[in-house]
């Protein structure tokens, strides 16, 4: 949960609309039982984002898992051991690449990397943080 | 009234709202499209639609 608000957090430091957030929920946690509740959809609340609820975990698979998706970027900081699905995870397209510059999790501890690398990737202006 | 049919309403109506809970979806925010349930197909063509962007994935456990 606390990686949803990093990610909003980040978001809000840049507002350029050329960027959009693809934010897909999946159950991982025993406690995952349930669709995202209105309070947990709310964590991401930038009107760039769209929000997916991945019950299947499929997007894991299509990516390859964390084997081979989660370090193929460039620039990879993955910080704990995924196990057999990826989560707790950011990926940064470029304009035009179907490939990530970055990837990293747990997104929390990430975050400043993201801040860097859209800087670096959009070429945006960022604002101070909140 | 029977104690057992207060019980067993009590049960109905938990099960109810355990129901509700897990299968109704939440609201996404002002300004977002709503929840959508994951389809790869889906997905694909909103993801290759916003290639001219700059693109975030992110994937995170609900709790």
């Amino acid at each position: 949960m606390r990686g949803a608000s990093a990610i909003e957090s980040a978001l809000e430091q840049f507002h350029d609309p050329s960027v959009r957030a693809f934010i897909v929920w999946e159950p991982v946690l025993p406690t995952d039982w349930a669709t995202p509740s209105t309070s947990t959809l709310s964590r991401v609340r930038d009107a760039r984002a769209l929000q997916f609820w991945d019950r299947k975990r499929a997007l894991s698979n299509v990516l390859g898992g964390p084997a081979h998706f989660a370090r193929s970027a460039p620039v990879n900081r993955i910080e704990f051991h995924m196990r057999d699905v990826i989560w707790d995870f950011v990926a940064l397209y470029p304009p035009g690449s179907d490939r990530p510059s970055f990837t990293g999790a747990p997104v929390v501890q990430v975050i400043d990397d993201v801040r860097n690398e859209l800087t670096r990737v959009a070429g945006l202006i960022s604002l101070p943080p909140r | 009234m029977k104690p057992k049919f207060w019980v067993l309403a009590i049960v109905i109506a938990a099960l109810a709202a355990g129901a509700y809970y897990a299968l109704v979806p939440g609201h996404t925010p002002a300004g977002q499209p709503p929840l959508a349930n994951f389809e790869r197909a889906a997905f694909d063509q909103q993801f290759r639609a916003a290639a001219g962007e700059t693109r975030l994935l992110v994937m995170l456990s609900p709790t």
